[in-house]
């Protein structure tokens, strides 16, 4: 790869559509740009971050190929620092194909992954945590992901990291001082102090890796169980959640053999959501392997779902589920309140949500209450994490910050700080690793 | 024309850059003509009668076990020993001396004078020689020429010195001594640029008339380590230092008469040490300050006179009687050599290579103060690196180069050739990434081996640390082997609240207590008999302890030299990398650096300005 050069590539989606975008960046894409594009009004030459209309002809056969949009920004006002265009073309692919043939005819190269994002980052636009956001916020599978990813792009996980970093660089100016000036009557360092600002460093990194657990989870998605006996109604309310009839509902109880994934967005959250069907059910009897399936679900689950039938007084069966995930974080739900009642109000199901799945009757309020427990309102300033990249990284600056209270002697904390720094360094790409940055930069889409 | 002599080497200037330069190759086997401007000054201690302190300890310490002098004559000289930061790690641990500043310049001239391969004379050189783009000779004042292979400028402060004293100023490269006029003509001929800095000195006062009885006393280590790997003992007598403080009249003093000083009347246009500042400097900088540190330090066994460390000024000898007579204990004291300011010219190292060659005339060396540095220890450090690199110039052999995970002294070339010092550059720790393994304990595991190579360290040297560091290695072996019952260590250990060793674990290894934080080595020899003598049992005792920052640091070496690995072409063509700042651009075609490791420390050279450049290099240039 190289920088020298201009790229090219369509950044929609392949297919018909009523428009795609063609971008171009490099120190010669307005010059490609104006050999083939006529202006639609007299000009004397195009201006930055202004849109022209006009037409798209072939240089040497005169053939007109599309009219179109386009909107040039002149280096550096421009997403990847460079010259860049942004054409506006019908989103036929031959139109696109076209007019990216005679580009490349006149010289320009088809972006590699992610080059344009790779040339803003090199260019020094945004930083590592932000290139990988734009790419977040393209892929955002729901609303709170794209919430953070946004967030992100904008720069405040960066900025929390340049906090980080200028406190402990101010820590280590002190240290440094004590070091190689240790006859200087006005170098002192007060060792409490300096504990005590470590700690709260720690603290702060604590917060962010305390909210990344939800981070990952907003961006990956969460597991949640329907769990329940037989006929309870859990494919029912399955399909009730997805907004259509993925399962086959019978009266027959354990109808539904195996258990059923399928993914969608509540309340802003991509939610794994499985029905539990035949499993945990009678029906599944004493098959180990289906007995160690169950267990695994449980275990995997990030919030369980356990329905009990309004319509019935409780049993055996219920008890022996309600024990069986009572550690764990749950919802417990009443449904069929369309139906008369005859479940006994107990203690436990006291903060239960009575819905009807069939009605669609209080879904809604199990919608919010799902959001409610997976993402506690008072943890909510601190998700901004939402990469193993990231946590991995926290995780070792905090090692490195603990290192430093428990080293023996200055010279040594001095190293775990700046052991810590490298890291701030490798994580926001003022460290140049280019094995980390080639690596980010696979996940990319051509285009972006 | 007069005689035209021919040698090997040709060095200029006789102070502590030089001294390294002839000793390390005459020591080669080359001839070498050191030519001064006065050979009574050969080895001159022109500001403070120390050696070592922080950092610079280390550089003695690294020029020593690479076969050099500075520890030697430091050692014979030496009148008070202190090992500075024995508190904060041993990778800090900084050794200093007090020396007696006559018996230094007499031992070490003595030094240059029993080498036989050195001839000194007392010339000033005017003209370096150029043939074909490169160093043939030196003509002389008097109009001799000497013909050599290589030169060597170790000038220090003597290239077109200025000396102020007050508004007064005078030609000039050290108190009542000429200065050399004509050769930094000649180097702007041959396209070196010339830069000016400034320095400074303190007055020194008789010793009678000052009165120590109420100041604080500072006296040696009672265990003085010397610097060198060949003294065994120091024998001469050690002295006291004493400690007293400016204070708010003494400021006042200077405040008042700033108008009379050449620094803030614009008459000094060179830029001065930031970390080594004058005192009117650090009363304007620091004016919330009400008093500053002095240290009232020896000049030597017989000598009458003391160096106020502290308090360099170039204030008009008037003011400065003043201010003195402001202080404890100097309420009487009568100078006897004011403090001073120097201006001299210097050459920007970056236009150097990293064995200290000339870039534009080759076989042409500068070591010491002509770099821009200060200090005798940096200045030592370049000379002997000159000198060497300059013996295998001739040899038609591969240079000598130190890294910066090798040596402080690969820390100081690398900076100066490659960040281009403006102002007098200073070593110091916190200089070194890798600080952790250039320690003072490990100084020959890292180096000897080179002074042993080019022949400047006897076998004997060599032999006697092969042995040691056998006897260590051997040791530590033994106390990995050696497991030591809870019944013996406990009571050690809770002598020393340390948590004892649970009865079920059955012991534990020597290794693994050594490393816990309140042991010692004495300790561990009290469990298990083992005696060996203090040195080597302070080494073991940090190897030991520092095991996994080491480890730590090697991992992290390893990663570097796969960037080192990525060497620049050396036509390469930075002009054509788009994406690169003009300012990037101009600063990495002036240092020219050789790998990209090199690179990425050029100052405003960014992370990605590297990346740029990798893949540029990656796709061949």
């Amino acid at each position: 790869m190289s920088l020298n050069d201009t790229i090219v590539a369509c950044a929609t989606p392949a297919g018909y559509s009523s428009i795609a975008v063609i971008r171009l960046s490099g120190k010669q894409a307005i010059e490609f740009t104006k050999k083939i594009f006529q202006l639609g009004e007299k000009v004397d030459d195009v201006q930055p971050h202004r849109s022209y209309y006009g037409t798209i002809v072939e240089p040497d056969r005169n053939k007109v190929i599309d009219k179109v949009l386009t909107a040039f920004f002149f280096a550096p006002h421009s997403y990847t620092g460079e010259d860049v265009v942004e054409l506006s073309c019908h989103g036929n692919p031959l139109i696109v194909e076209n007019i990216i043939n005679i580009f490349v005819h006149l010289g320009a190269r088809i972006a590699q992954r992610g080059e344009f994002t790779k040339r803003a980052l090199l260019n020094g636009k945004i930083d590592l945590i932000q290139a990988e956001a734009v790419l977040d916020t393209v892929y955002a599978p729901c609303d709170e992901a794209r919430t953070l990813a946004i967030a992100q792009y904008e720069g405040k996980l960066s900025q929390k990291m340049y906090d980080c970093k200028s406190k402990i660089l101010d820590l280590l100016a002190v240290i440094e001082a004590s070091l190689d000036f240790p006859e200087e009557d006005d170098v002192h360092l007060d060792n409490v102090q300096l504990r005590h600002d470590i700690e709260a460093i720690i603290a702060d990194i604590d917060a962010l890796l305390h909210g990344a657990e939800i981070g990952v989870k907003i961006k990956e998605g969460y597991k949640v169980l329907i769990m329940g006996r037989a006929n309870v109604g859990k494919s029912t309310l399955f399909n009730r959640l997805l907004g259509y009839d993925r399962v086959i509902v019978h009266e027959e109880p354990g109808t539904t053999r195996d258990y059923i994934e399928e993914g969608v967005q509540l309340s802003g959250l991509l939610i794994r959501l499985i029905d539990t069907a035949g499993f945990f059910t009678e029906a599944q009897g004493t098959d180990r392997i289906a007995q160690e399936r169950s267990e695994q679900l449980i275990e995997e689950a990030d919030l369980i779902m356990l329905m009990f039938d309004g319509s019935e007084p409780m049993n055996e069966r219920d008890v022996f589920l309600y024990d069986l995930v009572k550690d764990r974080t749950m919802i417990l739900i009443i449904n069929k309140i369309d139906l008369n009642m005859h479940l006994h109000e107990s203690e436990i199901l006291s903060d239960s949500v009575k819905l009807s799945a069939k009605t669609g009757q209080n879904i809604d309020i199990l919608k919010q209450t799902i959001k409610n427990v997976l993402i506690p309102q008072f943890e909510r300033k601190n998700i901004l994490l939402t990469r193993q990249r990231h946590i991995d990284a926290l995780e070792k600056i905090k090692k490195y910050l603990h290192n430093s209270l428990q080293a023996q002697t200055l010279d040594t904390t001095a190293y775990e700080l700046h052991a810590a720094l490298e890291i701030i360094g490798e994580l926001t790409g003022q460290v140049a690793r280019k094995d980390i940055i080639d690596k980010i930069f696979e996940e990319f889409c051509i285009g972006k | 024309m007069a005689q035209t002599a021919k040698y090997d080497i040709i060095v200029i200037g006789g102070g502590h850059a030089g001294i390294e330069a002839a000793l390390a190759p005459a020591r080669m086997g080359c001839d070498v003509l050191l030519l001064t401007l006065s050979i009574d000054t050969i080895g001159q201690m022109s500001c403070n009668p120390s050696v070592g302190g922080l950092a610079k300890g280390h550089l003695v310490k690294e020029v020593d076990v690479l076969g050099g002098e500075i520890g030697i004559l430091a050692d014979k000289t030496a009148v008070q020993y202190r090992m500075l930061n024995r508190s904060k790690g041993p990778a800090v641990w900084s050794p200093r001396s007090q020396n007696d500043r006559a018996r230094y310049k007499e031992v070490a001239r003595k030094a240059l004078e029993n080498e036989h391969n050195i001839v000194i004379k007392q010339e000033e050189a005017c003209e370096v020689l150029i043939q074909d783009g490169k160093a043939i000779g030196i003509r002389t004042k008097i109009g001799n020429e000497y013909r050599a292979q290589a030169i060597v400028l170790t000038t220090g402060t003597f290239l077109n010195g200025l000396m102020h004293i007050g508004l007064n100023n005078f030609p000039g490269g050290r108190l009542a001594e000429a200065q050399a006029s004509h050769l930094s003509d000649s180097l702007k001929k041959l396209g070196i640029n010339l830069g000016r800095l400034k320095t400074g000195t303190s007055p020194r006062i008789a010793k009678e008339g000052v009165n120590v009885a109420n100041l604080r006393v500072q006296y040696g280590d009672e265990r003085p380590m010397p610097f060198s790997f060949c003294t065994e003992y120091i024998t001469q007598e050690q002295l006291p230092c004493y400690i007293t403080h400016t204070n708010e009249r003494t400021h006042e003093i200077i405040q008042k008469n700033l108008d009379r000083s050449p620094l803030y009347t614009g008459k000094i246009i060179g830029i001065g040490p930031r970390y080594c500042p004058s005192i009117e400097t650090k009363v304007v900088r620091f004016s919330d300050r009400t008093s500053h540190i002095v240290f009232i330090e020896p000049e030597g066994i017989d000598a009458g006179e003391f160096y106020l460390n502290g308090l360099a000024t170039s204030l008009p000898c008037d003011v400065q009687v003043d201010m003195l007579h402001s202080i404890e204990g100097l309420e009487e004291a009568e100078i006897t050599r004011p403090g001073y300011a120097v201006e001299y010219d210097f050459v920007y190292p970056v236009q150097l290579g990293p064995h200290l060659e000339t870039k534009v005339v080759r076989n042409l060396f500068c070591a010491g103060q002509i770099n821009g540095t200060s200090g005798y220890e940096e200045a030592a450090a370049q000379g002997i690196m000159a000198g060497i690199n300059a013996a295998l110039k001739i040899r038609d052999e591969k240079p000598f180069t130190l890294k910066r995970y090798e040596a402080y002294i690969g820390v100081l070339i690398d900076d100066l050739i490659t960040k281009n010092t403006v102002e007098p550059y200073r070593m110091f720790t916190s200089l070194a990434e890798h600080r952790l393994i250039l320690r003072i304990d490990n100084v020959a595991d890292r180096l000897m081996h080179y002074g042993v190579k080019y022949g400047l360290v006897d076998e004997d040297r060599g032999q006697k640390f092969a042995n040691e560091r056998r006897e260590i290695d051997e040791t530590i072996e033994r106390l990995k082997a050696t497991v030591v019952k809870p019944e013996i260590a406990n009571p050690i250990l809770r002598e020393k609240e340390e948590t004892e060793i649970p009865q079920e674990r059955g012991g534990q290894s020597l290794f693994q207590i050594l490393k816990r934080p309140n042991i010692n080595y004495h300790d561990i020899a009290r469990m298990n008999n083992l005696e060996l003598p203090e040195y080597i049992g302070t080494r073991i005792e940090i190897e030991v302890k520092y095991e996994g920052y080491i480890k730590r640091e090697e991992e992290s070496i390893e990663k570097l030299k796969e960037l080192e690995r990525e060497r620049i072409p050396e036509n390469f063509d930075y002009e054509n990398i788009r994406g690169l700042s003009n300012e990037a651009k101009s600063k990495l075609n002036e240092v020219r650096p050789v790998t990209l490791d090199q690179a990425s420390r050029i100052q405003g050279i960014s992370p990605s300005d590297i990346l740029l450049l990798l893949l540029h290099i990656k796709k061949g240039g």
